[in-house]
Order: C-alpha cells, then sequence, then structure tokens
C-alpha cells in the first residue's frame, strides 16, 4: 500500500519527461505543475473545478489539474501545454484568433486536442461537450469554434 | 492549494483499505474514503471537509470493474463517470451520468463519489433507484450484497468505515424504456434544480428525483397515486405525495420547483408506455 | 477611397505563438525563492463592528514574517474618493472585505496561519439596496465621509449614503411632459455582479534599499498606480517603478488601483523583501470590486407621431461599500442618460449610492450598460403604448450630427451614423420577418432590439505617447504605455506603424510589458480609447522618424529633405526614386565608406492629449466631455419555451458605426466578446444576496458565466463614418458592444411572455414569474 504521510520523492512523467519531485500529501497538482516544475501554461483560474484553464492531459484524457492530488499523477502520463508545439490545433487557434487575453487558451487547447484525437469526427453535440468544461471571458466562444473546426479540416 | 494536512493511503485490496480506515478511526483520526478527488478536493481547500487521511480507492480491482454477467451489470464504484456514460449497457445511466458537472471532471469523478457524496444531488443514483439493483459492499466482516432498497434511504446507509465497492443493476430492468428531464437555473453547466428519472413497466411508472427535495428519492407514493388517479390530481396533492418539502434556496423557489416537477410529470406520464427514450 | 495596405487587414495577433503555447507569463506566473507570499482574512459579514481580532496564534505559526490588521494601516485611499482603508479597521462594511493579511515564507504557510486569525463580529444593521440606503434613519456606511479627500469633479453628501450625484438639466421637462401625447413610467433593476476575467487579480512588490518601490501589477493602469502610490504614500514618483505584463481579462476591473496600495505596505512591514498577493477566485469575485449594481426610474414621453419630447431619469448606482470608479460611473451614465435619442427636455439625477454589498468598479461599458438597460425597455414600453413599431421609434429618434447630447454639446459631423446602424441590424435579423412567432412546437420566438452610444469616460487631460526606436536590419521596437489585455492593441498599434511607414508588419517589434520607468506616459487601457489616443501618438512618432530619416538621408543624398519619403524599408526622393537609401542605413545613423559616420540613431516620439474636453456645470451638467462617440443598434432572437421559459438565445445581431476598422478579425472579435459578455450579465449572471448581505455566489461553481455552446449565432457589421481626428479614421469599439444587448434580450423576451421584464438577470424563474404575476 502506497502512503505518504509527510513528503517523499517522486517521478513524474510530463510531456515524455522524468521529474523528480518532492511531494506531500496535499499537494495539487496544479500547483506542483506550477510551483516545482515551473509549467506555468495551465493556469488557476477557480483552483474549483469550474474553469478548465488548468487542464491538463493525464494518458491523454482532459482532467482539471486543481482538482488531483499531485501524487495520483505518479505512474501516469502528463501533457501540459508546454508539452504540445506548432500541433494543428495550436495552428488553427493562431488562425481563428481562438484567444484574446489568452489565459483559459492553455485550456482550451488541451482540451480540443484530446477530443480531436478521440473522436476526429465530433459533431457540434460533442464539441460542445467537452468544451463547455472550459470557461472563456473574452470570446464570446465564436473564433474558439472557428478554431476547433478549422483543426479539425486540417487534421482530415 | 490546500492549506490543511491529511496523509494519504492507496490500498491495494478492499481488505486493506477497510483496515487502514479502522485503524486510523482507532487513532482518533477521521479517514474518508477518496476517488475522483472532485468534492473532496475543493472542500478541503474551503475548509469545509477536514479529513486526517484520504483513503485512495482506485486501485482496488472492485472498484474498477465494468462488466455484465448473467443477468447484472457490473459498475465498479471507483469508475469515472466518463467511462460508465460510455458503457452500452444501461442506457438511462448513461443519460442522467452525463449530466453531472462538466466532462472533464467526469473523467475523474467517480460513480461512487457521486453517489456516496455530500453535495444534495447525487444524480447518478437515480437510475438505480428505479431498477432492482444491488450494492456490493465491503465491511470488516467480508463483503455483502444488498438490495438499494434497503440499502439506501435519502442516502446510503453505509456503517463508517464500509465502503461501496460496486453497484449491480439487473439487465431486464436496465433495458426498460426509460426518460429523464433536467432542468437548471440557466445554464446546463449546473446543478439541477430539477432533475426526475423514469422507467416503465406493464405494472405503471418509476420515478426517482433529484434536486426537488433536499436529497435524492424514489417517488413511490407518486406511482402509487398515479395508477388510482388522473394526472391533475397527482399534481394537486404533491406536497402529500413527496418524502419532505420542497426545497427553497438561492438557485429557485419552491415555487418555481415544484412547477417544473409538475411540468416533468406531465411529460413522463405522456411518454406511458413509449419505447426508449434517448 | 484610401488604399491601404496594412490597415483594414485581419493581420494575425502579434502575441499568437505565445499564447497558443502557454509561454506568456501572466503576473501569477513570475516567482522566485526569495519571494514571501501573502494570505488575507476576509471577513463573514456585511456589516459588523470588529468586536475582537486575535492574531496570536497566527504570529506564531511557522514560516510567518507578519500578520498585518487594518490599525496597522490608517491611511485613507480610494481613486477619486479617499474613503478606504487597506484593510478594515473598527468595522467592515462588505462581505468578504479584508481584515487581516499574512506575510508568510510561503503561499501554504502563509493560508495556514490565516485561517487561525480569530475575529469576532457584532453584526450590524444591512443597507440592502440603494433605494433603502437613500431612505430616512438608513444607517449611514461612512460616518466620516466629510473628511474624505476627493477630486472635485465629483460631489459627495456627508451625512448621507450619497458618494457622487450628478444633475443633468436641459431644456424644460414641463413643457416636455405638456407636448407628450403618451408617457411611461417604470422601474429597472440589477444586482451587483463581477467582471470574471479568467486571471485572478495579483501583485508582487519589493522596495529596494535605495528606495525603488518596484510593482508587478495585473493592471490596466500602471500610470495610475504610479501617480496614486507617490500620492497616497508621498513617495517620489521617479522611485516607483511599475510593471504591468499582459493580463488575463481586465474589462475594466484591473483599472484605477487594486491591491497595489496593500501589497506596497505588506512589502514595507517586511523590511522591503519582495512580496506576492495573488487573490483566490473568490476573493477576486467578492473582496476585490466588481460590477455595480442598479435602480433606475424613467419617464418618458412621446407625441402620438412617436416624437420623444421628455425624458425624467433617476438612476441610483449600487456601489456597494465603498466608491472607487462608481463615482464616475455614476457621472459617465449621466452625461449619456437618454441613450442615443434626440430629446429636447431631460432632467436626470445620477447617485452613487453606498450599499453594504461588495465594491464596484470599472466595468465594460462604463455606466452605459445600465443606463442603456432601463433607456431600451422604456423605448419599447414606449413603441408598445403607442402602438408602433419599436424599430421605428428609434430610427425616427435616433440622434444626428447637429442634435445635441444631455450635457448641451453639439454632435459634429464625426457622429456616427446611427439610423444606417439600426437599419442594417433590423435586416441582419430579420425585423421585417415578425419580431414575435410562435412555432408548431409551442415555442415561441421573439426578437428585441437595443441601440447604444458610448464617449470615453476619462480625465480631460488624458493622454498618450508612443516612441519608436530601431535595431539594425531596420526593424522597429514600438514601446508605449498601452497594456496587452487581449483587447489586441499592440497588434492594432503596430498596425497603424506599419502603414504610416509604408513597411511589413512583421518588421514592428511590440513590447509586452509596460515598465512605467520606461514607457512614454498613458492615461489608462480602459475607455476604448487606446487605439484612438495612443494610436495617435503612434501616427505623431510615425511622423518624427520620417522626418529624422530624411533629414539624414537629405544630407547623404543631397537633395531637399522635403522632397525625400519613407516606403518599403527605403528613403527615396518622390519623383526620382532610384535615388534613395536603405532605411537600415540611416536608422542607427549613416556611415559613409570612409567610416564617417553622421545623423546618429533615430528615435521617433509621439504624443497626443484629448482635444478640447470640458468639465460639466455642477447645476446643469452643461459641458463637453466626450472625446468621440460611437454608435450602435444591436439585436437578439430567442427561442423560449413558455411552460417554465427556459430560452435559447439563437441569433444576436450587432451593427456599430466605428468609423475605420483597422483589423476587421480583432474588431468581430471585440463586439462579439462583447456581446457574450452581455448575454451572460444579462442572462445569468449577478450576486444572490441573502437576507444579512452575503454572497451566496462566490465561486465560479455558483457564480454562472456563459458556457461554450450557450452562444448564439453572431450576425456583426460594421458603418464606418470616418472620425475625423481618429487615426484612419477609426474610433473606439472596445467595450461598445455589451451596451444595447441587456435591454435588447430583456424586449425579446417580454416581447416573447407578453410582460415587461424589467429586472436581470433574466433567468427561466425570474421570466416565469412574471409570466405568471407572482412576485
Amino acid at each position: 500500500m502506497l502512503k505518504l504521510e509527510d513528503i517523499k520523492t517522486f517521478t513524474l512523467n510530463v510531456n515524455g519527461e522524468k521529474k523528480s519531485v518532492i511531494l506531500g500529501p496535499t499537494d495539487v497538482l496544479l500547483d506542483v505543475l506550477r510551483d516545482k516544475l515551473g509549467l506555468t501554461g495551465g493556469k488557476p483560474g477557480c483552483e474549483n473545478g469550474d474553469c478548465g484553464a488548468c487542464t491538463v492531459l493525464l494518458d491523454g484524457v482532459p482532467i482539471k489539474s486543481c482538482l488531483m492530488l499531485a501524487v495520483e499523477a505518479v505512474d501516469h502520463e502528463i501533457t501540459t501545454i508546454e508539452g504540445l508545439s506548432n500541433t494543428v490545433v495550436q495552428d488553427a487557434f493562431v488562425n481563428e484568433a481562438g484567444f484574446q487575453c489568452g489565459y483559459c487558451t492553455s485550456g482550451f487547447i488541451l482540451n480540443t486536442f484530446a477530443l480531436l484525437k478521440e473522436q476526429p469526427e465530433a459533431d457540434d453535440a460533442v464539441i460542445t461537450e467537452w468544451l463547455e468544461a472550459n470557461i472563456c471571458r473574452c470570446t464570446g466562444y465564436d473564433d474558439i469554434k472557428n478554431a476547433v473546426k478549422l483543426a479539425q479540416n486540417n487534421l482530415r | 492549494m490546500i492549506a490543511q494536512s491529511f496523509s494519504y493511503y492507496k490500498p491495494a485490496t478492499f481488505k486493506e483499505a477497510i483496515d487502514i480506515f479502522g485503524q486510523l478511526q482507532s487513532e482518533g483520526k477521521k479517514p474518508l474514503y477518496y476517488a475522483g478527488g472532485t468534492e473532496i478536493i475543493s472542500m478541503t481547500r474551503k475548509e469545509l471537509l477536514r479529513p486526517d487521511a484520504l483513503i485512495d480507492i482506485k486501485e482496488i480491482a472492485e472498484c474498477r470493474e465494468l462488466y455484465e454477467d448473467g443477468d447484472y451489470i457490473c459498475y465498479g464504484s471507483a469508475l469515472p463517470l466518463t467511462k460508465v456514460i460510455e458503457a452500452p449497457y444501461f442506457p438511462l445511466l448513461s443519460k442522467v451520468a452525463r449530466t453531472v458537472a462538466d466532462h472533464t471532471v467526469r473523467n475523474r469523478l467517480t460513480l461512487g463519489g457521486n453517489i456516496c457524496g455530500r453535495l444534495p444531488y447525487r444524480e447518478a443514483v437515480l437510475p438505480f433507484l428505479l431498477s432492482d439493483s444491488l450494492a456490493v459492499i465491503g465491511s470488516k466482516d467480508g463483503i455483502r450484497t444488498e438490495s438499494i432498497a434497503t440499502a439506501y434511504d435519502k442516502r446510503f446507509l453505509l456503517t463508517e468505515g464500509d465502503l461501496l465497492l460496486q453497484l449491480k443493476v439487473d439487465k431486464q430492468s436496465a433495458a426498460l424504456p426509460y426518460h429523464s428531464i433536467r432542468k437548471e437555473r440557466n445554464g446546463s453547466v449546473d446543478y439541477p434544480l430539477l432533475h426526475a428519472a423514469a422507467m416503465y413497466t406493464d405494472s405503471g411508472l418509476k420515478l426517482a428525483v433529484s434536486g426537488l427535495c433536499a436529497f435524492p428519492f424514489r417517488a413511490e407514493l407518486i406511482e402509487e397515486a398515479l395508477k388510482g388517479s388522473i394526472l391533475n390530481t397527482v399534481q394537486n396533492k404533491l406536497n402529500e405525495l413527496l418524502p419532505s418539502s420542497i426545497k427553497q434556496d438561492h438557485l429557485a423557489s419552491a415555487e418555481y420547483r415544484g412547477a417544473l416537477f409538475n411540468l416533468a410529470l406531465s411529460e413522463l406520464v405522456s411518454k406511458k408506455g413509449g419505447t426508449v427514450n434517448a | 477611397m484610401d488604399h491601404f495596405e496594412v490597415v483594414g487587414r485581419s493581420v494575425i495577433r502579434k502575441e499568437s505563438p505565445d499564447k497558443v503555447s502557454g509561454r506568456v507569463k501572466y503576473l501569477n506566473d513570475l516567482s522566485s525563492p526569495d519571494m514571501l507570499h501573502a494570505a488575507l482574512k476576509t471577513s463573514t459579514h456585511a456589516h459588523a463592528r470588529i468586536a475582537s481580532m486575535d492574531i496570536k496564534e497566527a504570529a506564531a505559526s511557522p514560516g510567518v514574517r507578519a500578520v498585518l490588521t487594518g490599525k496597522d494601516f490608517p491611511q485613507y485611499l480610494g481613486l477619486y474618493l479617499g474613503d478606504k482603508t487597506p484593510l478594515a479597521i473598527n468595522k467592515v462594511r462588505y462581505y468578504g472585505e479584508p481584515v487581516a493579511v499574512v506575510v508568510a515564507d510561503t503561499k501554504l504557510a502563509a493560508l495556514r496561519a490565516a485561517e487561525l486569525i480569530k475575529v469576532i463580529y457584532e453584526p450590524l444593521p444591512v443597507v440592502d439596496s440603494p433605494s433603502i440606503a437613500l431612505k430616512e434613519g438608513a444607517p449611514i456606511l461612512h460616518e466620516e465621509m466629510a473628511s474624505y479627500a476627493h477630486i472635485s469633479a465629483i460631489m459627495p453628501e456627508p451625512g448621507t449614503n450619497i458618494a457622487n450625484r450628478t444633475k443633468i438639466r436641459k431644456g424644460d421637462i414641463k413643457s416636455g411632459f405638456e407636448a407628450a401625447d403618451v408617457v411611461v413610467a417604470d422601474s429597472f433593476s440589477f444586482p451587483p455582479g463581477d467582471h470574471v476575467a479568467m486571471e485572478p487579480r495579483a501583485a508582487i512588490t519589493e522596495i529596494l534599499p535605495n528606495g525603488q518601490v518596484i510593482i508587478h501589477s495585473t493592471t490596466q493602469a500602471p500610470f495610475v498606480v504610479r501617480a496614486l502610490m507617490a500620492e497616497y504614500f508621498g513617495i517620489e514618483p521617479g522611485k516607483i517603478t511599475v510593471i504591468a505584463p499582459p493580463i488575463g481579462g481586465g474589462y475594466g476591473g484591473k483599472a484605477g488601483i487594486q491591491l497595489e496600495g496593500l501589497a506596497y505596505l505588506l512589502s514595507k512591514s517586511v523590511g522591503g523583501r519582495k512580496v506576492k498577493l495573488v487573490n483566490t477566485r473568490e476573493q477576486d469575485l467578492i473582496s476585490s470590486p466588481g460590477h455595480i449594481g442598479f435602480e433606475a426610474k424613467v419617464r418618458l414621453g412621446a407625441t402620438k407621431e412617436g416624437v420623444l419630447t421628455f425624458a425624467e431619469l433617476s438612476f441610483l448606482f449600487d456601489t456597494g461599500a465603498y466608491a472607487d470608479y462608481a463615482v464616475n460611473i455614476s457621472r459617465a451614465a449621466a452625461i449619456a442618460c437618454t441613450g442615443p435619442y434626440r430629446i429636447p427636455n431631460v432632467s436626470c439625477d445620477s447617485l452613487c449610492v453606498y450599499t453594504n454589498h461588495p465594491f464596484a468598479t470599472a466595468y465594460r461599458g462604463f455606466g452605459h450598460v445600465e443606463l442603456a438597460f432601463a433607456i431600451e425597455r422604456s423605448i419599447d414600453l414606449l413603441a408598445e403604448k403607442l402602438g408602433m413599431d419599436a424599430m421605428e421609434l428609434r430610427l425616427k429618434n435616433a440622434v444626428v450630427a447637429g442634435d445635441t447630447t444631455p450635457t448641451q454639446s453639439v454632435l459634429d459631423h464625426n457622429t456616427g451614423n446611427l439610423p444606417e446602424c439600426i437599419r442594417r441590424v433590423g435586416s441582419l435579423i430579420e425585423w421585417d420577418k415578425g419580431t414575435v412567432i410562435k412555432k408548431e412546437d409551442g415555442k415561441i420566438i421573439a426578437k428585441g432590439m437595443g441601440c447604444l452610444w458610448k464617449a470615453p469616460a476619462m480625465p480631460t487631460n488624458s493622454d498618450g505617447g508612443a516612441i519608436l526606436t530601431f535595431n539594425e536590419d531596420g526593424s522597429i521596437n514600438l514601446h508605449c504605455g498601452a497594456v496587452e489585455i487581449g483587447q489586441g492593441i499592440k497588434t492594432g498599434l503596430a498596425q497603424l506603424l506599419a502603414e504610416k511607414l509604408q513597411m511589413s508588419i512583421n518588421q514592428v517589434h511590440v513590447v509586452y510589458d509596460v515598465n512605467t520607468t520606461v514607457a512614454p506616459h498613458d492615461w489608462a487601457t480602459a475607455a476604448s480609447r487606446s487605439l484612438f489616443m495612443v494610436g495617435r501618438a503612434v501616427l505623431d512618432a510615425a511622423d518624427d522618424t520620417i522626418r529624422q530619416l530624411c533629414h539624414t538621408a537629405a544630407a547623404v543624398l543631397r537633395c531637399p529633405e522635403e522632397d525625400l519619403t519613407v516606403a518599403n524599408g527605403m528613403i527615396f526622393v518622390k519623383d526620382e526614386p532610384s535615388i534613395s537609401l536603405k532605411v537600415r542605413e540611416v536608422a542607427l545613423g549613416y556611415v559613409y565608406p570612409d567610416g564617417t559616420a553622421v545623423g546618429g540613431q533615430v528615435i521617433g516620439r509621439g504624443k497626443y492629449i484629448a482635444r478640447r474636453l470640458t468639465s460639466l456645470d455642477p447645476l446643469n451638467g452643461a459641458g463637453n466631455p466626450a472625446l468621440e462617440w460611437t454608435m450602435g443598434a444591436q439585436a437578439i432572437e430567442v427561442e423560449l419555451d413558455p411552460r417554465d421559459c427556459s430560452y435559447k438565445i439563437t441569433r444576436a445581431a450587432s451593427v456599430m458605426d466605428v468609423g475605420k476598422v483597422i483589423n476587421p478579425h480583432i474588431a468581430r472579435g471585440q463586439v462579439i466578446g462583447s456581446i457574450g459578455m452581455a448575454l451572460s450579465f444579462a442572462g445569468k449572471e449577478g450576486f444572490l444576496l441573502n437576507e444579512r448581505g452575503q454572497v451566496q455566489n462566490s465561486d465560479l461553481r455558483s457564480y454562472k458565466i456563459l458556457r461554450y455552446g450557450e452562444q448564439p449565432e453572431y450576425l456583426i457589421d460594421f458603418v464606418e463614418t470616418p472620425q475625423g481626428d481618429g487615426p484612419y479614421g477609426m474610433r473606439g469599439l472596445g467595450e461598445q458592444g455589451v451596451i444595447g444587448i441587456p435591454g435588447a434580450l430583456a424586449n425579446a423576451l417580454s416581447r416573447a411572455v407578453g410582460k415587461p421584464l424589467n429586472r436581470l438577470p433574466l433567468t427561466p424563474e425570474e421570466i416565469w414569474k412574471s409570466k405568471e404575476g407572482k412576485k
């Protein structure tokens, strides 16, 4: 049985790299990624699982890193926005201006990335089901919708 | 960031889980079983919950199972709702569970966590209340199986330290025609003002409701009344037929919740004898 | 028509690669091991005396460097009215008000210690609305008001809960009333709420041994912060450096001064060490200021032909516990009080009123969303009473050049074409195909319209500046004081510069962080005036650059300076382009083949200050406070289920006259974003306050905003009547898209249910109650 009563060193797999980190039982994954690994692309928007700005992929599946203990991520593959580079989804967000202030953008991109990987032919209902997990206050969602559609087309 | 302190245990078997729970308790500590974390992390961050230890049940084999076998479909309590929704066995459960939180949260939020949680909605229990289902519970004395009719009244009646391992549903009842209606204040990613789920049998409509009262319930009195009276009569004497008064809070008045429920009843009754609705 | 190379094109935002890769460093992304961390303790009561506060246990908690309470910081601060201490002293005036703060080695240690502070409150009667605040015998929330310092443009009324009153008296209400055949009178209201910028507010401050105060802040107004910090704390302005990185959404909520004062005091209390103070979401929602609440009474009259004759208006702005920007919001609403309609006789009393609600600051639209909701509903009520089409009534009374505003200033030839906006929006939403349509399934499709106008509400001496420096390849670095808040300002300014210098946009480099010690002065990134005012400064700097380039080149090319021009990276003789030099050969000084250098580097300087703005007459509001007016018309289509009154917003149309559109994609994005925000505000938002004034929805689980999938189809168009003094004819558009929407939504839903809906938010239950005639 894994016991974590104080602090201990663990290895996290982040963006394809093994990272050694000291974790306590109450450490939340978002804080560890940001404060201990310097991966600040995921944002604290609510720390309550409501806004999606902290979304990362856990074994390819989007999760809210503010609602997960870091110790739970041991033995899993974590992907943060820093792990994506020049992807079709990112290019689409640039070309359709699928962001304004940019604070929610990492979350939207990672969620879209996972969605189009799992369901390349996702229809509007499925896209909405996935993306309603993220809040954007700037765009009114239109350019995000256009970005997702563009990425979907370009991936075909 | 969580400011309080607790320890974390990840047992490999339910026996280990129950043992460590008992051990921590005997040390005067307050342990909690932990699965998806979506509720416990936000509540501990807000200091609404102060556990001394979390016992993560996600590694326990029984809690992760999902299969159909003979007469039953078996759902492990630590399955994330996404997995439950994607399973093709119980369409009403898929439909109801799909309305909880949002897609990303459902990738973590578990079936058992939703059903045994502290929030008053616990919507995923509704389909189980409507079907012949069994709760598989681990305890100091081993595993026992109880009918949901005896294991649930307003909430799961678990002795402290007992762990809900699985829920099993009779395949025939899972395949019954169904309909469900969920209403929110204004926007779908929210707690329900009303979530009414119905299944249709030869002997009448079965109804379970969340959001309306302070807890989810099987509306047996209403089911009976619908057999004997016309709908209007039932709707006019809701107060007598509900297990408690209708909830009034910052999300909605009791009056509006009552009106939503009556509209839902009309719609559910009108579907009577219909085929399965997606 | 002018031909433009860069202006008018949807150039991709300069910051795109960094924003899609998570590489933009927002304030909270900055950290260093030497940094201390602060955590706030906030009030659990809306109005209470602080009977006792015990900080002993917190102070003894591991890692704690300081625990500070209100008594440690007795100075009163405030943007326009000094009514607030950094931490509450003796009493709290709103739920969530900071009462103490801990500074510790780590954030965790600070949070843990904050939990250990014990406060005992003695509850006081809660002032629950502005109208209650004005009643005889209501508790006075600021007994010391007479001693508060304030700017001369506002008029607090000591002994009352009135923080400011602005009076508009134009024409003669009595004769306007007599000329009216039809009069409508009604009340309108909504509760206070929040901006919900995705990035919570934060500040990092340190005081160096040489006395330099360095403040990193999520601010839209770094120069306001510098000026006020100097004033509040008696620091030499040159000893203050404010650094504003790109911010994660502002919407007005990061204008003025926010956490900076407290963060400075915290640093001071720990010997100048670097202290980081970050709001949690809950604190950002309720402890820091949000969107103002509103109560209005409107009387509006017209002849039977539908010609407006008078408007009698009472606006009560609910500023909550402290005034902040709100004293100017109520003033801005008075300036524009009638909406964009020709009304000869106007009386308006616009009051900023204290209550025990979370306090308010600037919010996109700055008083105009509020007044427009009341006016646009009233226009529809009047149309109904007149038996006239609501769009026709708007067209008939829409302002045009030559009309006067409520402050009696004449709208000049730069005035946008509002009638054209109304006609186009009517056509986009297919107004003529019916405004209420019953569907076979029982649902009702309904449409509503709302008009808007807005001028920047800003000091009469608001300014902007730009400095251009060159790199070895002839590319330019553009320095200015405007903050990138998501509006795309740096890209827009780069476009203006590239157009003016006839160069590639890729050769313009923008500087993201604004540093007040190196950037030219800029009033603030607010009031939708940055592209206009900083834009003017950029064009001025470009002219200066051209002059300098041509001056040096003239000597080298041995030709008159005035015969030279600059384009495509070249300086050349206009009528003989083969006589030329490359810009890069001159920009850092021209070097002759023998090594002799002349000219020196080119540094372009540009500036702009608002033109001919005046203050208002305190008796009747007469004056010229408006730089430029953006006009527009908007419309909403809804589909409502009359049984439970749930509804879907199906289409939203907007046509604004913004003068020349500099970047169509960004402009459209600003308007759509505004509409989304306004629909969210009007349909969902607002604090849910209990009878003790406590906010029931202080997180994003319960404070609901628009989500993906709830947005309508957006139909966006622009009219481009040039603004004579705007860069390339443009005028501001960042906020205006919010203004007409709440009225349009309420008009559509009122039409759908056949009952007047005069309160926001328009939740299904609110609509259902009106429809069923319930309280």
